[in-house]
């Protein structure tokens, strides 16, 4: 951790991992929080700033002070030398100066600064003596800066003939000029010259100078006219200083004795125990005893074991999801051993969390730079895998599993970018080539390949197999992946069983409790669900996740007030795009469609390559009847992934509705070019194919033909959200074969929710010549009018019409038949899908 | 109720209007016969991929609000931000030194930065560097930045002191950008690509603050005191937002058409001796 401390700008800025703080000198004891990049901003103009590493609050706020005092002090000093101000700004220098200049170090900082260069010729020294006749100590600094100009000036141009060569360049030569400034020194060897006491000054300029490369050599060219001619032979009699004679190694007095193997099973239970504090959310005393331990390896000279420590420390602090302390222990890691190329591997990995990609790119090339080679290879893989650039991904794998085809962390990799382009088949592939099959890693990458691909059963038996292998350690994600297959077909209490086990498995993860609670919610077993959250909310306060789950279960209990109040808080609080997401959904489900919309827009103006965002906002536009805009969002998604296969055939949806068949047609072809598309999109697919189908038919043997094809689909696809559109579709084929009972069962499937699903139930009573059912109809239509729809939207429209046509108000319907309102209503059907 | 105009190119030549000359890329003045050319940043802002992006994004604006019936009061803020005007925020001895500089303070006082030798490994001093080569190849040292603003303050987080710029000083060598070019850079990850459709020249302000801020308006936003709120938001926290200026060329007192102060007992005098030189200069001042 580092404090950056300026006096000019009257402020301290203490900076720990990825987040900094500002204390101002006015209100030190009031933090203000400022994003890592403002820091410049914050600084700007500032030329004194410097660093410390520390962030004890006493030392901060004593060089704070002396820092402002002495930057003030100057201020006000050279007000007094420049001609032409103000008359009252020399009163008002004045009057502060006789309060700043009670500190002898000010009036010191002042003085070496003076000594720096000769007063320009526009000065008004002699006027400034005169006014500071009645102030002794002012005097007395003029009077020494007018004595000793001459000499100043002979330092100065002294100085400005050294040649550059003895610099790094010529900004180093004017850095190193006021940093000797800063230290007093030209200030000592004026008076030094003044004195003839040269010997001396050499032996305090060597002290101080000793971090100054070539000082030796400076000084011996800079003072070789300044200094009295009886001197000139002692500088060579001085030794030699080393360049890096300030490094110094300390070893511990008393314990040379200790067993290796003591020492490290000693760390590693320190290392435990820290990692459990971190756990109980303890993160002060956490990081206080990392300064310890830390204090305590390099005091021996362990800076690589120190650097160890902290890098298995960081993994600590990964998580709980602290991705910043994360960052700030593998920082001080590669402080510490520069030359490991494990701790920059850290490092990469603390910027990979954080998405500071190109951060994380510079660490990994120096993992490689030092020796962590197949890691740092592989890490610029994993940033084009996050970043989404899939084929760059793939060819960078491509090229580095030729060097290590035996790679675990490159097999898996290679594996997941494979899976994620939906080339499943090939992902396996890549697996059974790697001969440690054996490895809990790829098992685990496979058994999950089996799952996306929809072989649940094949998914289930290899989840089981990992678990129960005793050669592999317990891997969470064998049993998270079991209990999500059994969710995933239908297996509820299979699952639940199994997410219980995991819990007990794996006390310290979040990952199963969440799962598990919104298992439970689905179940609406929402009496468990709550009282499982209640147990983990304190264990688990820094996950999202956790809490989102709060909100989920009170919005399904109907306790709407409660769950928005949950997001709104969670949502100015942390900033969460999770909580903020689902929040737009939870409007858009309660039918505040403006509002959802308002919440998506101001979701892409801060995340703007979230496609989450662009889905939902494309959804809205889609209910609220702005279809070419909904398709712009697809457009704008595909752009960043355009091998998305469910963007593409909602997108072609989208553009069936909107009677531009010719391009869905395109985009459809293009498609089902994929090899291996998940189960999900398989739905998405199927479904399409049996709208057009739909749209086709008109003899009654077709369209018992077309709700047989969506029955069977209905029974094979396994994801609510694509059920509801089957169930959709159900209903408007049982419309039109005039099934009304049949049609009227398959609301018990559906989300009332949803705008054209009320629709549909306005028609389907309307067809039941029944009292009670025609003042449902009468019913529902109130409450879609209700609904914060524009009235020129096309779900409006169509409500509208189906209460003019069936006479459920006194209006005159625009059509003779119901021709319209059932392709209206087949269009509707297959909007539900995109 | 009329869609908001929307944004047109200000036609910045490609050839030197003296003497036909290609204007070279990064270059203020012609690199022929010298004549003055337009700012680089200007061309960057008027090309016409960049106004097309941010059309579009006014467009999705426009839509976005008319199904949340706020368009009329998209409009007045469309108005209002016309008049905007850019707002220097920053120290007060960043201000001193922008008020006076005689030889004096330039040797001593200005040159002490010299003694703080920049650690290039600081995130915070690679990413400025990072982005100023990215978003401003070869003229970055030119470029002074600014934040837009409605009432006359900026973002307090940068300094006590508030300095409003004359605004036809500056408005053929402004443009504005999305947000802080630094938390852009990182958000839009600009290493690969920088997108279109975030930056604007200083006639199109009011288009971009259209585009990036229509979220934060609804129908009851309708007073200057509202859309300021919305144009620069949390402008002493951390989470601040605001419209970047970025202003190419010198800015000195001459620019300045405002300032204001803080009030601070500790700087009192030093407060207090920059107002008279502000006043000697004919600068209006609290």
């Amino acid at each position: 951790m580092q404090t950056l401390i300026s006096g000019q700008a009257g402020l301290a800025i203490i900076i720990e991992g990825n987040h900094a703080n500002i204390l101002h000198i006015d209100a030190i004891d009031k933090p203000i929080p400022c994003p890592i990049p403002y820091i410049n901003s914050v600084l700007q103009g500032a030329t004194d700033v410097q660093r410390l590493n520390s962030n004890d609050l006493k030392t901060i706020k004593a060089t704070l002070e002396l820092s402002w005092k002495s930057d003030r002090a100057l201020f006000f000093f050279l007000i007094l030398l420049s001609p032409d101000e103000n008359p009252r700004n020399y009163e008002l220098a004045l009057e502060s100066l006789n309060e700043l200049l009670n500190d002898k170090k000010v009036c010191d900082f002042i003085m070496n600064q003076m000594f720096t260069a000769p007063l320009p010729d526009q000065n008004r020294i002699e006027n400034a003596l005169s006014d500071v006749e009645n102030f002794p100590l002012l005097l007395e600094m003029f009077e020494e800066l007018m004595q000793y100009q001459d000499l100043i000036s002979e330092i100065a141009l002294e100085w400005e003939s050294l040649p550059i060569s003895l610099f790094v360049d010529k900004n180093n030569k004017e850095a190193t000029k006021y940093q000797m400034g800063k230290n007093g020194i030209q200030r000592k060897m004026a008076y030094a010259i003044q004195n003839n006491s040269f010997n001396d000054f050499q032996l305090v300029y060597y002290t101080i100078c000793t971090p100054v490369k070539k000082n030796r050599e400076i000084l011996q060219k800079w003072a070789y006219n300044l200094k009295p001619k009886n001197e000139k032979n002692k500088l060579d009699n001085v030794p030699l200083q080393k360049e890096n004679d300030f490094l110094y190694q300390r070893t511990e007095s008393g314990k040379k004795n200790q067993r290796i193997h003591d020492k490290f099973v000693r760390i590693k239970k320190q290392i435990k125990e820290i990692r459990d504090l971190l756990l109980a959310n303890n993160i002060d005393l956490a990081k206080k005893y990392v300064n310890e331990l830390v204090n305590l390896q390099e005091t021996r000279g362990d800076h690589k074991y120190a650097a160890k420590s902290l890098c298995d420390i960081a993994n600590g602090a990964s998580d709980i999801a602290n991705y910043s302390l994360q960052l700030e222990w593998t920082k001080q890691a590669v402080e510490l051993a520069p030359n490991d190329g494990w701790a920059h591997g850290q490092l990469a990995e603390s910027y990979l969390k954080l998405k500071k990609y190109e951060y994380a790119e510079t660490h990994y090339k120096l993992a490689v730079q030092y020796g962590n080679r197949a890691y740092g290879l592989s890490g610029s893989a994993r940033i084009l895998q996050k970043s989404g650039e899939l084929d760059k991904a793939l060819e960078q794998y491509n090229n580095i599993i030729e060097e290590f085809p035996q790679d675990i962390n490159i097999i898996v990799g290679k594996a997941k970018t494979l899976s994620n382009m939906h080339k499943f088949d090939e992902a396996l592939v890549v697996l059974d080539k790697a001969i440690e099959g054996k490895n809990v890693d790829i098992c685990v990458t496979r058994a999950h390949i089996m799952r996306y691909m929809g072989e649940l059963e094949d998914a289930l038996r290899s989840y089981d197999n990992i678990i129960k292998n005793p050669d592999f350690a317990p891997a969470l994600e064998a049993y998270c992946g079991k209990a999500a297959t059994f969710k995933e077909m239908g297996r509820f209490d299979d699952s639940e069983d199994a997410y219980r086990q995991t819990i007990k498995k794996f006390p310290n993860d979040p990952k199963a409790v969440y799962d598990l609670i919104n298992l439970l919610i689905e179940c609406k077993k929402f009496d468990k669900a709550l009282n499982l959250y209640n147990e983990s909310k304190e264990s688990f306060e820094y996950c999202d996740q956790i809490h989102l789950s709060y909100a989920n279960i009170l919005q399904r209990q109907g306790k709407l007030d409660q769950a928005e109040v949950i997001y709104k808080n969670f949502t100015n609080s942390k900033n969460s795009y999770i909580f903020r997401n689902s929040y737009a959904k939870f409007l858009k489900s309660q039918e505040r469609y403006t509002d959802s919309l308002r919440e998506y827009d101001k979701l892409i103006k801060d995340f703007p390559y979230d496609t989450s965002a662009y889905i939902g906002r494309a959804k809205i536009l889609k209910v609220l009847g702005e279809l070419d805009k909904a398709i712009a969002s697809y457009d704008f998604i595909l752009s960043l992934k355009p091998q998305d296969l469910k963007i593409k055939y909602s997108k072609a949806a989208l553009l069936i509705a909107a009677d531009r068949y010719e391009d869905a047609k395109v985009l459809l072809d293009d498609a089902s070019k994929a090899v291996n598309p998940s189960a999900k999109v398989k739905g998405i697919s199927y479904y399409i194919k049996g709208i057009l189908k739909f749209k086709e038919s008109s003899s009654r043997e077709q369209l018992r033909e077309v709700k047989a094809y969506f029955e069977y689909g209905l029974k094979q696809v396994q994801y609510w959200e694509i059920q509801q559109s089957f169930n959709l579709a159900l209903v408007t084929v049982n419309i039109k074969l005039e099934s009304f009972g049949n049609a009227l069962e398959q609301f018990e499937s559906l989300d009332d929710n949803y705008p054209f699903t009320k629709v549909l139930a306005m028609q389907v009573n309307a067809n039941i010549p029944k009292t009670e059912n025609i003042a449902k109809a009468k019913e529902i239509y109130k409450k879609l009018k209700n609904m914060d729809l524009p009235e020129d939207c096309e779900i409006i429209v169509l409500a509208d019409e189906v209460a003019a046509f069936y006479g459920l108000f006194d209006k005159n319907s625009s059509h003779s038949n119901d021709n319209w309102i059932m392709q209206e209503d087949i269009k509707q059907a297959l909007l539900s899908v995109a | 109720m009329p869609d908001i105009a929307l944004a047109v190119s200000i036609t910045t030549p490609s050839s030197c209007l003296s003497c036909n000359a290609p204007i070279a890329y990064a270059e203020d003045r012609c690199v022929s016969c010298d004549e003055p050319v337009p700012c680089p940043n200007v061309i960057a802002a008027d090309k016409e991929e960049e106004i097309f992006a941010l059309n579009k994004r006014v467009e999705n604006a426009t839509v976005s609000a008319k199904v949340g019936n706020y368009q009329q009061a998209l409009n007045l803020f469309s108005e209002a931000a016309k008049d905007s005007k850019a707002v220097i925020c920053t120290n007060i001895v960043n201000l001193s030194r922008l008020c006076k500089t005689s030889e004096l303070i330039t040797n001593f006082y200005n040159r002490l930065g010299s003694s703080c030798v920049p650690n290039s490994d600081d995130e915070w001093e690679m990413i400025r560097l990072r982005v100023d080569t990215t978003l401003f190849p070869y003229y970055y040292n030119k470029i002074k930045f600014a934040a837009l603003s409605l009432n006359d303050h900026g973002l307090s987080l940068f300094g006590d002191c508030h300095i409003v710029l004359k605004t036809d000083l500056i408005k053929k060598r402004a443009t504005v950008f999305e947000q802080n070019s630094c938390i852009f850079y990182e958000k839009h990850d600009c290493k690969k690509r920088v997108p279109f459709g975030y930056r604007a020249t200083w006639e199109n302000r009011h288009l971009l603050a259209v585009a990036k801020l229509h979220s934060s308006i609804n129908h009851t936003t309708v007073d200057k005191k509202q859309f300021s709120e919305v144009l620069i938001s949390n402008g002493s926290k951390k989470d601040a937002d605001f419209i970047e200026v970025h202003i190419y060329g010198n800015i000195n007192v001459g620019t300045f058409e405002k300032v204001i102060l803080p009030s601070s007992k500790r700087d009192k005098n030093m407060l207090e001796i920059i107002r008279n030189n502000l006043k000697d200069r004919k600068i209006d001042v609290n």
